[in-house]
């Protein structure tokens, strides 16, 4: 049917199908900001737009709905390339990171300010309640908005909200335009879903109903007489190779243990058939003409099920070794299954997979028991954590098409080169022939580190020549992308009857779920980002993986390190209660500090031998210092209902940056011919900032402004090598690469100077903006001269940078997080009143987005700590498969006082001084809200979520 | 899968194409549960009446009338819909821009358990205007009480919700949404509407409604309250336990969804002595 209706002013008929919805229609005729986050749910306002100048969710609406209507898209706020006043605003708070729906928010906010003349708080947060943002935290959104509104009166304004650090720094530490930022608010062409072609194919996933099965058999030549379907591969037409989805450096420490298509079902979700057709609607009719007969087996859901005496063992399948092999394999190999595959490990991480067993490690310093037999007190409880979703606004997604022979994959990953590489390996091609390049990424939070729908994908267009899009379903993030492991971790401590602590004890158990990716590491960050907070000689470990039928787990900001936080801060409350003394000063007396030799870490090496390192910067002296006067810590509060009572909490957390001794990052730069410069790194910007982190550094070392700079990244045919960005190595890894290549062009610019200056080298120097000068006779020579005189007839040669960056120093972050709580005594229902986050990322190299990470990473934990969790049933299904089902916290959530406050230290080994910030700042949350719960009302909840009913069960009232 | 998209001229033609469908088939109005993931219908056929219905606010006769394809958001911009309603509104349809779409009629005509319109009007004693072709075919409009329209689904499938009356806008009304965050799917929704005096309350509605309990009304415990057999929290807990079976689901179990019914109707209970007392 035609319906005609009035885009941003302009009148358009368009043909459509009754049932398409609007977003639908809007998104195909260009408007891409327009975008889906929730499979039209009306959840996450990604599809916003302006029906008469009313906010709507495009998704629910038909478009037929709008005949005759006036449409706003967000398109129409960028007047030719000048922002708005409100997209400006957006970026110089630092709220469009990942920017998946900064178009949406731009919308909104505009529509509110035309609305309300003097928004107050409660203004906006009800303007943009519908909207979700997983990345910052939404705090910013009250400061774009104050900003917006003061300068649409006095377009001069500005303001601070975040302090600058590093004064005799032009460029790091100080709030500039992030690199991408106009493209991502004003809803330029950016994403994966932005570069598909136009008769491309469109790949949708037969999904395993049985969390635990084998296929007896699969008929597809029904589904494959469908007009229109391509191809369809399953276990029986897919690549004989195993392979592990893990993006993690090579060798991994995580097992290859699936095919692209397995014959036995390990979740539900599982791959079962792919099917790549004309359009989406064929391919899921073929979908439906698919039959499959299964052997239904018992389901193991839990770490207790995994362990008991003859639980159905998951991985049954025979065990391999690249390195390192038992002698008992052929034996141990008696008992696999055929139709379970292979496990092939790189080297032995302990794992027992025919007890379900996918890895383990164990190791400690001093004597444990000599530590235990020391203390006058022992403290020992058990903290469990749920399996928790990454919910990235934009859906894992992929798009890949054939430029000759080779493939190109254009991805939203953070793992650019390992992509290739697991790629390359599972279709048996080698790497020359494939391209990745990796998009704006529209959300990772670790799940993206992981090869989820690329290698299928790549295998669909590989053996037909065809383009091919697969996008994942919101539903599919639920039941088919990785996760948070659930963990079990007990915690034994040790300490005399003055705090001092003698005795140390992690035992981590946890969920890995039906495949081994990240199945030692996760649990032993636990460890490694946990127990170095604490000074004690005595400190041991044992850390045991197993696998099970849940919905895949994986890497998840944050890694392992919120479960162990979780569990050791809790640990310090318990044992403190237990000895009548205030946790705060049990941390104080025992924490990490400046100059603390880490020895805890030579044991805790990621499949390897670990590096010990002595800590180099520490910011908890000041940040316990201010977050205690903040919450006015030891001081009671309480409230006017007598039902309500209020406690207060704590947290200190670390993170790394980076895996010195694993981690790899390069860059080059080059001098253009007018004296301006393109960088090239290897680093994946997941909307964090890293590509401007990159150019300041640069910018920084050349002493030129940021614009003389432009960056490509990420391109495996156009940039160099890098690990990719997880483990919070962006600034201190990639950053430092970019920094490095910059100083290497810079000697070759002072050296190509000294040629045509005739001067001595040493006696140069660079100075702003983009002139090399000289001491002794104080000539000078412009970029541009040198870049001009080396790209001449006769020069030297256009001037290149390039620099790979290694290391085995580590930088560590850390952070002290503070919080008060009301609990219902009657309701169970627990608010969160302030929250104040201190954390010391060093030099914050972009304050304002630093800060936007805090709230972001704060905020998540806050929902994991008492809203979300994937329920399954007992057949391993699960029932919450939807955002609003799950429970995300949106604006509407979060606390009254919430506040990011960056310690500045000066990290020798960071590059400017800087750390990491994203992954640390989600470790506080939990430990410090239970503490609070326990102060309000005594009890302790070890268990995330801490819901209403636990909170209740607890109190004795159910 | 919508397949056809009507847009009838009238109310009675509309009304007409609805009951006449051979398929599935949807009256549209906001158009917030139709194309819902997860929504209440699948339709082959849509009759869109955005058009047709009544967006406006009044009072008339000392009644409140609100027109069927007024927005959540325009009840809340309202000041003469009743305080409680209003506040209710807020805390469940907390999304502004689900507000901007969502209409009355819609929110009623899709029945679903965590409606955020129908707790609060059942404890107003509202009543509907309804449209419909009778068995001898002809096109009517009756007044019917909102409970009978919710009590007996099948008798009113095709019809299509013309307007709300709210006749006593000072009934006291207390409703409470309770879930673990602001916008997640609520383990259950309670509503509690009386006529009050400073002694005693009349005209009594309780309704609860949640995952496997439907959207009920707990007429023993109004009873047993307008009796004055209910005095004390036991015997309350008692009767409520008696009239409820909610299911374990995501959002909670069972056990924890009596308890937080029985809990949230005293605090409701509280209140009321609260604003007894300050008479």
């Amino acid at each position: 049917m035609e319906i005609t209706l009035t885009i941003n002013k302009v009148e358009k008929t368009c043909n459509i199908k009754p049932g398409i919805s609007l977003q639908k229609v809007l998104f195909s005729l260009g408007y891409r900001s327009v975008r889906d986050s929730d499979d039209a749910e009306g959840f996450s306002g990604s599809d916003t737009v302006l029906i008469d100048g009313i906010p709507m969710y495009s998704s629910l609406l038909l478009a037929v709905q709008v005949q005759g209507k006036h449409v706003t898209t967000p398109e129409s706020l960028i007047q030719g390339r000048k922002l708005s006043v409100v997209q400006q605003s957006m970026i110089d708070a630092g709220i469009v990171q990942s920017g998946y729906n900064a178009p949406a928010a731009a919308l909104l906010i505009t529509e509110l300010l035309e609305r309300v003349e003097d928004p107050k708080d409660e203004d906006v947060i009800d303007g943009l309640s519908g909207l979700f943002n997983r990345a910052t935290g939404y705090k910013q959104f009250f400061h774009a908005v104050e900003l917006a509104r003061k300068r649409l009166n006095d377009p001069a304004y500005s303001t601070q909200f975040v302090p600058e650090f590093r004064k005799e720094l032009r460029h790091v530490g100080k709030v500039k335009n992030k690199i991408d930022g106009a493209k991502l608010v004003t809803g330029a062409k950016a994403f994966v879903e932005d570069m598909v072609d136009q008769n491309s194919c469109v790949l949708k996933m037969l999904r395993s109903p049985h969390a635990h099965a084998y296929i007896k058999s699969i008929d597809t030549s029904e589904a494959e007489d469908i007009p229109g379907v391509v191809t369809i591969i399953t276990y029986k037409n897919c690549p004989d190779i195993y392979y592990g989805q893990a993006g993690q450096g090579y060798p991994e420490p995580s097992p290859y243990d699936r095919r692209m298509f397995n014959r036995k079902m390990r979740h539900v979700g599982d791959r079962v058939a792919a099917v790549a057709a004309e359009t989406e609607e064929i391919a899921k009719k073929a979908i439906k003409k698919i039959k499959v007969d299964y052997e239904v087996l018992q389901p193991v859901l839990s770490i207790d099920e995994a362990m008991s005496e003859g639980a159905p063992i998951v991985q049954n399948g025979m065990l391999m070794f690249e390195s390192g092999a038992p002698e008992n394999l052929s034996e141990y190999n008696k008992s696999s299954d055929p139709r379970d595959g292979k496990i092939i490990y790189q080297f032995p991480i302990e794992g027992d997979p025919h007890k379900n067993i996918a890895a383990g490690a164990h190791g400690g310093i001093g004597d444990l028991e000599k530590g235990f037999a020391l203390a006058d007190h022992i403290s020992e409880h058990v903290y469990e954590t749920s399996q928790v979703q990454c919910t990235p606004l934009e859906t894992h997604i992929v798009y890949t098409k054939m430029d000759n022979d080779r493939l190109v994959i254009h991805a939203s990953t953070q793992v650019p080169w390992h992509l290739r590489r697991i790629v390359a390996a599972s279709l048996g091609i080698s790497e020359n022939k494939i391209r990745v390049i990796k998009e704006r990424v529209g959300g990772g939070y670790g799940s993206k580190q992981d090869i989820l729908l690329e290698d299928v994908a790549a295998y669909a267009t590989y053996t037909t020549g065809r383009s091919v899009l697969f996008h994942h379903t919101r539903e599919e993030e639920f039941t088919a992308n990785s996760t948070r492991h659930p963990m079990k971790i007990r915690v034994k401590l040790g300490a005399k009857n003055d705090g001092t602590l003698t005795a140390v004890y992690m035992d981590v158990k946890a969920n890995t779920g039906p495949f081994g990716n990240h199945c030692l590491t996760v649990p032993m960050n636990a460890c490694s980002k946990s127990l170095p907070l604490l000074v004690c000689e005595n400190i041991g470990f044992d850390v045991t993986t197993y696998y099970s039928n849940i919905p895949p787990t994986g890497a998840y900001q944050g890694y392992g390190a919120p479960k162990g936080a979780f569990a050791l801060m809790m640990g310090m409350a318990e044992l403190a209660d237990e000895m009548k003394i205030d946790v705060y000063d049990l941390i104080e007396k025992n924490r990490v500090r400046k100059g603390t030799m880490l020895e805890i870490l030579r044991c805790l090496g990621e499949g390897q031998e670990g590096i010990p390192a002595e800590v180099k910067s520490c910011g908890l002296d000041e940040a316990l210092k201010k977050g205690s006067q903040q919450i006015e810590w030891g001081k009671r509060a309480y409230s006017s209902n007598p039902d309500i009572a209020i406690g207060k909490g704590m947290a200190i957390i670390q993170q790394g940056s980076g895996l010195p001794g694993l981690d790899h990052s390069c860059a080059d730069i080059k001098m253009l011919a007018d004296g301006t410069f393109i960088l090239h790194s290897g680093g994946a910007d997941l909307g964090t900032g890293l590509d401007t982190v990159s150019v300041k550094f640069a910018a920084e070392v050349l002493n030129v402004e940021m614009d003389k700079i432009s960056i490509l990244s990420g391109d495996t045919d156009n940039t160099p090598f890098d690990t990719g960005a997880y483990a919070s190595s962006g600034t201190f890894f990639s950053g430092s690469a970019s920094k490095k290549a910059a100083e290497d062009l810079k000697q070759h610019i002072l050296s190509s100077a000294a040629e045509l200056m005739k001067e001595n080298q040493n006696d140069l120097y660079t100075e702003y903006p983009g002139i090399v000068k000289s001491r002794k006779t104080e000539k000078s020579i412009s970029y541009l001269d040198i870049a001009r005189n080396t790209q001449s007839g006769n020069g030297s040669g256009q001037l290149l940078g390039y620099s790979s960056f290694t290391t085995e120093d580590s930088a560590f972050p850390y952070g002290a997080h503070f919080c008060q709580v009301s609990v219902h005594k009657k309701t169970g229902e627990v608010r969160v009143n302030s929250y104040y986050a201190l954390q010391d990322c060093g030099t914050p190299v972009n304050p304002e987005l630093a800060s936007g990470q805090i709230y972001g990473g704060v905020l998540k934990t806050i929902g994991h700590s008492l809203y979300e969790e994937m329920i399954l049933d007992e057949h391993g299904v699960c029932q919450n498969p939807s955002l609003q089902y799950y429970g995300v916290p949106m604006i509407t959530d979060i606390p009254e006082k919430f506040e990011a406050e960056l310690v500045l230290t000066d990290d020798p080994y960071g590059p400017y001084g800087g750390k990491s910030v994203s992954e640390i700042s989600c470790n506080g949350a939990a430990p410090a809200i239970s503490m609070a719960i326990h102060d309000a009302v005594g009890i302790w909840i070890r268990d995330w979520p801490f819901t209403p009913e636990k909170i209740l069960r607890a109190l004795n009232r159910i | 899968m919508i397949e056809n998209f009507f847009s009838p001229g009238s109310i009675e033609e509309a009304v007409r194409m609805k009951s006449e469908s051979k398929e599935s088939c949807c009256y549209i109005s906001g158009g917030t549960e139709i194309n819902r993931l997860n929504g209440s219908c699948d339709p082959k056929n849509v009759v869109n009446v955005q058009s047709l219905l009544s967006k406006d606010i009044v009072r008339k006769e000392g009644k409140l009338i609100i027109g069927a394809g007024v927005s959540l958001q325009q009840i809340l911009d309202c000041g003469i819909v009743p305080k409680a309603f209003r506040e209710f509104l807020h805390s469940a349809a907390v999304s502004r821009t689900l507000r901007n779409m969502a209409s009355l009629g819609g929110n009623i005509g899709a029945k679903l358990e965590d409606s955020y319109v129908i707790l609060p009007l059942l404890a107003y004693c509202a009543h509907i205007i309804t449209a419909d072709i009778t068995e001898e075919d002809s096109f009517i409009e009756e007044k019917v009480p909102l409970r009978e329209y919710i009590e007996n689904n099948e008798s009113y499938q095709d019809s299509l919700i013309l307007e709300v009356h709210i006749t006593d806008t000072d009934r006291f009304v207390q409703c409470k949404r309770i879930a673990r965050s602001s916008q997640s799917k609520p383990a259950c929704t309670i509503a509690f509407g009386t006529e009050l005096s400073d002694s005693s309350m009349h005209d009594i509605r309780m309704y609860v409604a949640g995952a496997g309990i439907g959207i009920q009304r707990l007429e023993e415990v109004e009873k047993s309250i307008r009796d004055g057999r209910i005095a004390v929290e036991e015997q309350l807990k008692n009767s409520l336990n008696y009239e409820m079976t909610p299911d374990s689901d995501f959002t909670g179990s069972a056990e924890y969804k009596k308890y937080i019914i029985i809990q949230s109707f005293l605090d409701i209970f509280d209140s009321i002595k609260i604003k007894k007392g300050s008479h």
